[in-house]
């Protein structure tokens, strides 16, 4: 179980890491040590609320460090500031990344479940039971193209804007990189002493 | 000037932990425990989430046992928490009273 706690308390921030890990390890296995000495159930309710307690605070420890609206200030056509605080979270690219696919996964389902209807219809379907009615899904065949091209708009919608989101995350990365946040406090004329 | 955060009654209770004697985490799980007969149970992540808000905000400090060849990290309230928690405990008390009050006439 200790493994199992020293790898959830990575998904705190490193700062936090290197400041209460193992003290909180330390804590736990003392607490761990407490609760063996108890019933099953007890020992189940404490594991349960040690992981909740671990997964709640990551999070709020996440949130916590993503920078606010207004720290970012980012102006085109005139110069540029880029707060050194003002990152995109690669934690974010993650979670991005990962509800892309879910919602990839959900359309090829909903595919899935379109093309298993119309076949259904268009076959006859299967046999029907006493008194059941069969769908009539006649029209459905002849709205498809329609669906479909609403499925797929969607698609690439979240594909575009993932796209966006990654490209732009790029950009700052780059440009962070390059110092250019500092470009307006540089001075080109002479200064009179 | 900063405002002060909300002290949860987690929060509170690792104040009044804190305010009897310098504790180290472990035992301000227990403390807790015990002073709110068993009904706030911490874990591990909400009392280190919650020391280090406090920390942040001053109220706690730092405080190495000298007494343990461990030499365990513990926590002890500063002047500035000791004052927050005087504040917070007048203000309950105040409810309380009021709470009383309007009860009593009610009642009556």
């Amino acid at each position: 179980m200790s493994a199992l706690y020293r790898s959830l308390l990575r998904l705190y921030p490193r700062r936090h890491r290197s400041v209460f890990a193992s003290e909180m390890l330390d804590v736990f296995r003392q607490a761990q040590a407490d609760a063996a000495n108890r019933s099953i159930s007890w020992c189940m309710v404490f594991y349960m609320r040690e992981i909740a307690g671990l997964l709640g605070g990551a999070a709020r420890e996440r949130l916590r460090n993503l920078p606010a609206s207004g720290d970012c200030k980012l102006k085109f056509g005139g110069s540029m500031n880029q707060q050194p605080r003002c990152h995109f979270p690669r934690f974010a690219i993650l979670m991005m990344t990962i509800i892309f696919v879910l919602v990839l996964e959900i359309i090829a389902k909903g595919e899935g479940l379109s093309h298993y209807l119309i076949r259904l219809s268009a076959v006859g379907g299967p046999p029907l039971a006493a008194g059941q009615e069969r769908w009539n899904l006649g029209n459905s065949i002849q709205h498809w193209p329609s669906h479909y091209g609403l499925i797929s708009g969607v698609a690439m919608g979240f594909l575009i804007a993932w796209a966006v989101g990654v490209a732009a995350w790029v950009f700052a990365y780059l440009l962070r990189r390059t110092g250019a946040q500092h470009f307006d406090q540089t001075q080109s004329w002479p200064v009179n002493h | 000037m900063q405002a002060t955060p909300a002290i949860t009654e987690p929060v509170l209770f690792i104040l009044l932990s804190l305010a009897q004697q310098p504790r180290h985490g472990y035992s301000i799980l227990k403390d807790v425990e015990k002073m709110s007969d068993g009904r706030v149970r911490l874990s591990t992540g909400t009392l280190y989430g919650a020391l280090r808000r406090l920390l942040e905000e001053e109220w706690i400090e730092r405080h190495q046992e000298d007494n343990t060849s461990r030499g365990r990290q513990g926590y002890k309230l500063t002047s500035h928490g000791r004052r927050v928690l005087r504040q917070e405990v007048a203000r309950m008390q105040q409810l309380t009273r009021l709470a009383t009050l309007r009860f009593a006439r009610r009642e009556a």
